[in-house]
Formats: C-alpha cells, sequence, structure tokens
C-alpha cells in the first residue's frame, strides 16, 4: 500500500506556495492585474482542496495508508493557504470599492468558503466502515449486462416529494 | 400499511454540525453496524466526498429516520466510469419501525438520484447502487419492493466485517 506520506504533503504546498509568491510579486502574465491575482489564488486554493480531498478518499477506500503527521501538515498548510487567501481578499475588498466588480473576488469568496468547509469539523479519514469503497470486487461481462438491463421507470414516473418534482421538471427543460 | 401508500415524511437536510445528527447518533440501533457506519463514514462522504444527508420527520415533525446519498466512483467498473448515485446508510428510528417510513425514505432518495443524474452541468450515471447484508432480511426486502435488483444471486464476502453482503441497483430514471 503506498501513502501520501508527509514529504509528499511538503511538497505539493511548497509547490502551491511557490505559485503563489510568483503571483503575488506579479510574475507571470496570470498575474497583471488584482482580478487575475484573486482568480489565481482562487485556483490554486481549489487544487489544494482537491488534493486533500482525494488524500481523504484514497485512505477511506484503503488505497494509501493514513499518516497522522500527513494529516497534521494537510491541516497546518491549509489554515496558512486560508490566512494568505483571506489576506488577499482585503486588497481585493479594497480594490473594489474604489474602482469595479472583481470577478476574481467572487471566485475566491467561494473558493475560500470551500477551504473553510473542510477545515471546520475537520475529519479525519479512516478506512470505510462499509464495504463498497474499500472491497476490491472484480466485476464480470455478467455484471455489466446486469446494469445495463435493468430498467427504467415508468414514462409517468415523478418523485413523491413536490418539490423533488417541481426540480425534475425544471431540469429537464433546460 | 398498503405498499402502494407509503407513510408521508418530511425531509430535511442536515450538515454534521447539526443537533439532529448529533441525536441520530445516539439512536439505540440493533446493529452496531449501523452506528459505526453513520459516525464513520457518512461525515467522510459528506466532507470528502459529495455526500449529502437528510433527517425525516413526520407529520407531527418527530425525526423518524434520516438517509444520505452521495455521488462516487465506488462502482464505476459498472457504469463506463462514470460516477453513480449511491446510498451509503439510511434508517428509521428504532422507536418508529413498522410504519412504512422506511419505503418512504428509500423513495425520496431515488428522487435526489434522479435529481443528481438530469442536473445541468455534470449530471451522474442514472443507475442508483447500495449494499446490504445479508443478515438484513428486513431490508432486502424493503429494497426489493422499491424495485431495487441484486447484482448477483450468490452474495458477496466482506473481508473486514466477515459478513456476506448483496450490491443492489436500480434505473432511476424513466
Amino acid at each position: 500500500m503506498t501513502t501520501f506520506d508527509f514529504n509528499q504533503v511538503r511538497d505539493f504546498a511548497a509547490g502551491v506556495n511557490a505559485e503563489l509568491d510568483q503571483c503575488e510579486n506579479g510574475e507571470g502574465a496570470q498575474c497583471r492585474t488584482i482580478d487575475a491575482t484573486l482568480s489565481y489564488c482562487a485556483e490554486r486554493c481549489g487544487k489544494f482542496i482537491e488534493e486533500v480531498r482525494k488524500w481523504g478518499r484514497d485512505v477511506f477506500a484503503g488505497r494509501v495508508a493514513f499518516d497522522p503527521a500527513a494529516e497534521q501538515l494537510w491541516k497546518a498548510e491549509l489554515s496558512q493557504l486560508y490566512l494568505r487567501a483571506i489576506n488577499l481578499l482585503t486588497l481585493g475588498n479594497q480594490a473594489e470599492q474604489s474602482c469595479f466588480v472583481l470577478d476574481g473576488k467572487r471566485k475566491l469568496e467561494s473558493s475560500l468558503w470551500n477551504v473553510h468547509q473542510l477545515l471546520d469539523g475537520w475529519v479525519t479519514p479512516k478506512l470505510s466502515v462499509g464495504p463498497s469503497a474499500r472491497q476490491k470486487v472484480v466485476f464480470t461481462d455478467a455484471d455489466r449486462r446486469r446494469i445495463e438491463s435493468l430498467p427504467s421507470l415508468p414514462a409517468d414516473w415523478t418523485p413523491d416529494d413536490p418539490h423533488q418534482a417541481a426540480q425534475l421538471r425544471r431540469f429537464k427543460e433546460l | 400499511m398498503a405498499d402502494h401508500s407509503p407513510a408521508v415524511v418530511i425531509p430535511t437536510q442536515i450538515h454534521l454540525k447539526h443537533g439532529l445528527f448529533r441525536a441520530i447518533c445516539h439512536w439505540p440501533f440493533a446493529d452496531s453496524f449501523v452506528g459505526r457506519l453513520l459516525r464513520y463514514d457518512i461525515p467522510q462522504r459528506i466532507k470528502l466526498g459529495n455526500g449529502r444527508m437528510w433527517a425525516y420527520l413526520d407529520a407531527a415533525h418527530e425525526v423518524i429516520g434520516f438517509g444520505s446519498i452521495d455521488v462516487c466512483s465506488d462502482y464505476s467498473d459498472l457504469t463506463g466510469g462514470k460516477p453513480h448515485p449511491y446510498i451509503p446508510l439510511l434508517a428509521v428510528n428504532p422507536e418508529s419501525e413498522g410504519r412504512g417510513y422506511g419505503k418512504a425514505i428509500v423513495r425520496h432518495l431515488i428522487g435526489e438520484a434522479a435529481l443528481l443524474a438530469v442536473q445541468p452541468g455534470n449530471p451522474c450515471h442514472d443507475v442508483l447502487f447500495l449494499d446490504v447484508y445479508t443478515t438484513s432480511v428486513r431490508a432486502i426486502g424493503l429494497y426489493e419492493k422499491c424495485g431495487f435488483l441484486k447484482l448477483r444471486d450468490q452474495p458477496l464476502f466482506d473481508d473486514i466485517e466477515q459478513q456476506t453482503y448483496f450490491i443492489m441497483s436500480q434505473r432511476i430514471l424513466p
């Protein structure tokens, strides 16, 4: 079993921090404006979140062993990133008040919300209790045919819940 | 209660910090497996995956059960690699069993899965999966009444829980 270990987390976080350093120093074409800088930071937050979630899902599925040192580093680095992004957002707020609406600010606010959701009430990953994620089942062509042959719901089917039914109609109209 | 007339439940989406979640964790489940799934798997599926959870209230606004759904890739070998809806866990309050609430909860979760399969932008596969241990005879009967079919007639073996289980599935769109 491979492990997303301390060194891999450290290297990943260092890479993201270096990218943000370059951006804030005005290096690279993608950070020429405050709006672009905010967007860049939002993207890096999203990338970080996805890596943390992927690591957690890998532990959940038994694809990697849980390493408490790696977890502590994920949390510490994510907290640092959160503070850094908050500071950048403050700059964005000041710029927006004095000039115009910044699309990047909206993106960063959304990313910050996601970072906050991950950090607040942090869930330590562990191997799944239920079998679906961790049990390595070798599916056969017969299994796949069985799934393909599952009957559809009746043509006039609609959810019992009126809110679901209304939303389903809206989605189908789109 | 007749099968075609499930009890009415009022779904309320809850998060991990919701008082209802903590209350549900203290229900006296006959099978300790349910409690472990609730305390360990559900938080991970919500925080690290795409999991959502509902508490279900009766007409007197008493909490009579809960249900959860995730969009994951646990059985994506059967869905052409596409993420699919999955029911990690649902349960009726042990004090409210035998009144048809289980069927109402399953039907609500099927409705949610249908929405996930038609949502604009990133719809998931239209086959909904769940796992059930072979010892849960009543649950298997409930799922079959709600339209789920066993993937195989012979159960699979869960190496860690040392129990046999069925993978069940159904198409959730007309």
